[in-house]
């Protein structure tokens, strides 16, 4: 089992130090198992799967510290990632869930959490908040001071994000019944000691208005969520845009935050944006119950507003193929043997690109047609219509 | 003040430095929009973090913060702003650390050229910006500083040349053109 949380929880075989993959002998395992459920024969293989709705649930991966950067991460070995820390204090990690800090294996008395880390920095462009950085490190010093109560712990915030149900109240429970003090300040300067290896952190209290040196054992950096790496081209692939912070966009950020401009694409989790593990159950489950609902109707409604190609005046450019967002144009060859444009119409939404990039002009989109449209304009911008206009203006004093 | 307020607050020895209480005359709306005038980046982004006053070399020695002047300048507090940003040297060490990509340095740098247009003019700018139209150049040439010069093996710095007098020249025409003098208040140096 690769951890005890595993999911999903079962057991699989380390390749690079099972003894069949090694020596090629030994299958002790398999005459053991009852339920004869090892197979050293099983390879990796790649299956084309015709599904109907995909859900999208690719995660993220947490900010690798700059190599140069100012909180020295691969510098002083003191310093450690929030991830790291969750595998100290884990009960079957490395330690058995004791607390030791990486230069001399103590118990360190002094312990810094350091917030927005890789988050919340238009610098490295990441002006996005991470949303969960704030309640594990406060989560992690209440471990700490579970096990070890006579630990200080400094949190070194800007702002406080405790947003969710419960987490105020554990913001307040850390800080009155378990001392933990927050600084409100961004460290400006890290300095080891060469003896001890503890770290000297300069920062400004900026309720204070004063600029303090403090000495700690363990400084913990709270890395910020990234896209995950293969975001970009499982975007290309299934037709999904990001939004500026890199991860996948919504179809509308308030009403359809689980929808995609692709149909039948849904997102849950963290490859939509930072979130935690309420809100990521919560987004499954809206994601899958919505992708439940068209595969169990069997019929997809879609707009009846769509494109149409005259075919008299297509020359088979191919240019509405390279522009459609949704992949609706196709090329064809039609009865006389000449390459023609062709709107499958289940996949078009009607947006107008191609009809707009047409160079001859031969896509006309339904409903909004080159007269309708310019008859519309001609009324908007008649002088009756402006005379009324300025008189609505003038009634309300603009 | 009343006898009662006089009597408590020199019971605390406290000093009256700063009026303690901010009313809205005070606060000038535009504030941001006149640092942005004068190069400053938008200071409505600043995050606040405190990290320009934790790099700032100066802060360290003197009591300069960067983020709190800079909260002035959120505020539109003007008057708390013109006093002490000359002793800023611009090394844009905040520039660099700035989460939110604003820089402290220029910022500084837009507050004089407000702190000078409103009057508040400290004394050693006038006497540099004297020695540029005397000397051309902002520090006077002396003897140390040509025994200096003369131990790295440069040459004396010549007031007399009838070179350096065109160069004098040239500044003298250039500071009258564009009533720097003026700004400054040192007309009288200016001989155009």
């Amino acid at each position: 089992m690769p951890f005890p949380q595993a999911v999903p929880l079962k057991y699989t075989i380390d390749r690079e130090n099972c003894l069949h993959f090694k020596t090629g002998k030994c299958l002790l395992c398999v005459k053991e198992c009852t339920n004869k459920a090892i197979d050293h024969k099983m390879e990796d293989e790649v299956l084309d799967l015709k599904v109907g709705t995909i859900i999208v649930a690719t995660g993220f991966q947490t900010y690798v510290p700059m190599k140069k950067g100012v909180y020295k991460y691969w510098e002083y070995e003191n310093v450690i990632t929030a991830l790291e820390l969750e595998r100290l204090l884990n009960a079957s990690g490395p330690t058995g869930g004791h607390l030791i800090r990486p230069s001399d294996q103590k118990t360190p008395r002094r312990v810094a959490f350091i917030q927005c880390v890789g988050s919340r920095n238009k610098k490295i462009d990441r002006n996005y908040c991470s949303r969960v950085c704030c309640m594990y490190a406060i989560k992690n010093a209440q471990i700490i001071k579970e096990h070890e109560p006579d630990t200080e712990i400094t949190v070194y915030y800007n702002d406080i994000r405790a947003f969710g149900k419960g987490f105020e109240e554990l913001y307040h429970r850390v800080r009155e019944e378990f001392g933990v003090e927050f600084f409100r300040g961004r460290p400006a300067k890290l300095s080891e000691n060469r003896e001890t290896k503890s770290i000297m952190i300069r920062a400004e209290e900026t309720l204070l208005n004063k600029i303090t040196e403090r000495e700690f054992d363990l400084i913990v950096l709270s890395v910020g969520l990234l896209p995950s790496e293969g975001s970009k081209r499982i975007g290309k692939t299934l037709g999904l845009s990001l939004s500026s912070d890199g991860f996948f966009a919504e179809a509308h950020p308030k009403l359809r935050p689980v929808d995609t401009a692709t149909d039948g694409v849904f997102l849950a989790g963290c490859a939509q944006s930072p979130k935690d593990i309420p809100d990521s159950v919560a987004q499954a489950k809206a994601a899958a119950s919505s992708a439940a609902a068209i595969m169990f109707s069997g019929k997809v409604k879609i707009e009846p507003l769509t494109v149409e190609v005259d075919e008299s005046l297509c020359v088979g450019c191919g240019l509405c193929v390279e522009q459609c967002p949704y992949g609706a144009p196709e090329l064809i060859q039609n009865e006389e043997g000449r390459t023609r444009a062709r709107i499958i119409e289940a996949l078009c939404h009607g947006c107008g690109t191609c009809a707009a990039s047409c160079p001859q002009n031969a896509i006309t989109a339904k409903q909004f047609t080159d007269e309708q449209i310019c008859s519309e304009l001609v009324a908007a911008l008649s002088p009756s219509s402006q005379a009324r206009t300025n008189g609505k203006k003038a009634e309300e004093g603009v | 003040m009343g006898e009662v307020e006089r009597t408590f607050i020199s019971g605390l020895k406290e000093e009256l430095v700063e009026e303690k209480v901010i009313d809205e005359s005070q606060l000038d709306p535009d504030f941001a929009k006149e640092i942005k005038k004068y190069g400053g980046k938008d200071v409505m982004t600043f995050l606040q973090c405190g990290n320009c006053t934790g790099v700032c070399p100066i802060s360290l020695k003197i009591d300069y913060k960067t983020r709190s002047i800079i909260k002035y300048c959120q505020f539109g507090l003007k008057k708390y702003t013109l006093g002490t940003r000359w002793v800023c040297a611009t090394c844009y060490r905040c520039y660099e650390h700035c989460p939110a990509d604003i820089n402290p340095a220029e910022v500084m740098i837009a507050l004089r050229h407000i702190a000078v247009r409103e009057g508040v003019i400290p004394p050693f700018i006038k006497v540099a910006a004297t020695n540029l139209v005397r000397y051309g150049q902002s520090v006077k040439p002396d003897e140390e500083i040509n025994k200096i010069r003369k131990e790295l093996g440069l040459g004396d710095i010549h007031t007399f040349n009838p070179d350096f007098k065109k160069v004098l020249r040239e500044i003298s025409v250039l500071v009258h053109a564009s009533k720097y003098d003026k700004l400054i208040g040192i007309e009288d140096e200016v001989k155009v």
